[in-house]
C-alpha cells in the first residue's frame, strides 16, 4: 500500500474506536491522520466506527441540567462584602451554604435567618384570629357565621365557589 | 466587564487579591462544567450541588490551593471536583446500597425543577447506565465524553497512564453499549 499510515495498525484502529468513540476529532492528535487513512480501506473498522458513533449520539442526547441560579448565588455569597465590624464575620470566613429543600433528614440544616422571619406573619395571623373570635363572640353574631361556615364545609353545595365568595364578603363586612 | 483575553490564571490572581468581580467571572466560566461533572458522577442533584458549592467556594476562601505549577486550571478543577465526588460516593456507600442509590437517582431526577428542560425518561436511562459503571470507568467516560477533556488530559487528571485510561474508556463504552442496547435503536430513532 502506498498510503502513509504513520505506523497505525488495524488493531490500533479498533482499540482507538473502542476507547475514544466514532468521532475522529476526539482521537489522539498524533495518530489521527494515520488512523483515518487506514479507516478508508477497512470496512470492518468503518462499521465499528459507525456503531461507536451511534453510542456517542445516545450519550450526547442526555444533556446535564444547568446549574441553578440559587447555586450560583450561594457560591458567590462567600465573596460578599465583609459584615460591619463587631458582627464577628469576615468575607473570607462567612460561607452561606446553599441547601436544597429536599435535604430533609440528611443532617442538621444550616442556620438561616429566614425561618425566624417567617414565624412573625404566622404569629400575627393567629393573634388576629383570636381577636376576631373574641369580637364575634361578644357581638353575638357567631351563630350565623358558624352556620355559613358549616354550609360551605358541606360538599353537597352545587356552587361551593359562589358560597365561599359570599361567605368571605360577609365576613369582611362584619369586620 | 470580562476581557476575551482574560485567562483563568489572570482571574485567579485577581481572586487572590480579593477581587469579587473576578471571582464571579471565574465562577460563571466554569460553573456549568463543574456542575455537569458532579451531577454525572454523583447522580443525586442535591449531592452534586453540595460538592460544587464546596469546590467553587474554596476558589475564593483558599485561592492559594491552585498555582500555575499545578497545571492547566480547568484540568486541576476537574481533578479537585472528581476527588470531592469520589469522597462523597465513598462516604455514601456504608449507608446506602448501590441499588438504592440507583433508585434514588432516578426518583430524584424526575421531579427536580432543574430537569424540566431535559428529556427525563431518556436521561434517566443513560444516568442509570452510568451509575452502574465501576467508579473509575465512570470517571473516565464522564471526563472524556461529557466534559470534553482529551484522552491525555483524562489520564493526567486521573493520574494514570494513557494506556490504562484507554482501557477504562473502552470497558466503560462496552458496558454502556450493552446496557443501552435495548434503548439504542429507539433513542436514535427519536433523534
Amino acid at each position: 500500500m502506498s498510503t502513509n499510515t504513520n505506523g497505525a495498525t488495524p488493531q490500533r484502529l479498533r482499540d482507538v474506536i473502542a476507547a475514544y468513540g466514532g468521532d475522529p476529532g476526539r482521537w489522539p492528535d498524533d495518530e489521527r491522520d494515520g488512523l483515518l487513512t487506514l479507516l478508508r480501506g477497512n470496512a470492518e473498522a468503518a462499521a465499528a466506527r459507525d456503531e461507536a458513533r451511534a453510542l456517542d449520539q445516545v450519550l450526547d442526547s442526555a444533556a446535564a441540567p444547568p446549574p441553578s441560579a440559587a447555586l450560583r448565588a450561594g457560591i458567590l455569597s462567600v465573596a460578599a462584602p465583609a459584615a460591619p465590624a463587631g458582627t464577628g464575620t469576615t468575607s473570607s470566613a462567612k460561607v452561606i451554604p446553599f441547601r436544597r429543600p429536599d435535604r430533609a433528614g440528611e443532617g442538621p440544616a444550616p442556620h438561616h435567618a429566614a425561618p425566624r422571619r417567617t414565624m412573625w406573619p404566622t404569629a400575627a395571623l393567629l393573634a388576629a384570629s383570636l381577636l376576631i373570635g373574641v369580637w364575634i363572640g361578644a357581638a353575638g353574631i357567631g351563630g350565623s357565621l358558624v352556620s355559613e361556615t358549616l354550609d360551605f364545609a358541606s360538599l353537597n353545595s352545587s356552587a361551593d365557589t359562589y358560597d365561599y365568595d359570599i361567605g368571605l364578603s360577609e365576613a369582611e363586612g362584619l369586620l | 466587564m470580562q476581557s476575551a483575553e482574560e485567562s483563568d490564571e489572570d482571574l485567579m490572581r485577581l481572586v487572590s487579591a480579593r477581587d469579587a468581580a473576578a471571582f464571579a467571572r471565574l465562577v460563571d466560566r466554569h460553573l456549568a462544567r463543574v456542575h455537569g461533572l458532579a451531577r454525572r458522577l454523583l447522580g443525586r442533584p442535591a449531592d452534586a450541588e453540595d460538592v460544587v458549592q464546596d469546590v467553587m467556594a474554596k476558589l475564593w476562601t483558599a485561592p492559594e490551593a491552585w498555582s500555575a505549577s499545578k497545571g492547566n486550571f480547568p484540568n486541576w478543577l476537574s481533578r479537585v471536583t472528581s476527588n470531592a465526588c469520589i469522597d462523597r460516593l465513598r462516604r455514601r456507600r456504608p449507608d446506602t446500597g448501590l441499588d438504592e442509590v440507583m433508585t434514588m437517582t432516578a426518583d430524584e431526577a424526575a421531579p427536580d425543577p432543574f430537569d424540566k428542560a431535559f428529556d427525563t425518561q431518556r436521561a434517566n436511562r443513560i444516568e442509570q447506565a452510568l451509575e452502574r459503571l465501576p467508579e473509575r470507568q465512570k470517571l473516565a467516560i464522564v471526563l472524556f465524553h461529557f466534559q470534553g477533556h482529551s484522552g491525555a488530559e483524562v489520564a493526567r487528571i486521573m493520574d494514570i497512564k494513557l494506556a490504562a485510561m484507554e482501557s477504562l474508556l473502552a470497558r466503560a463504552r462496552r458496558k454502556l453499549k450493552a446496557d443501552l442496547a435495548d434503548d439504542l435503536q429507539a433513542l436514535l430513532t427519536d433523534n
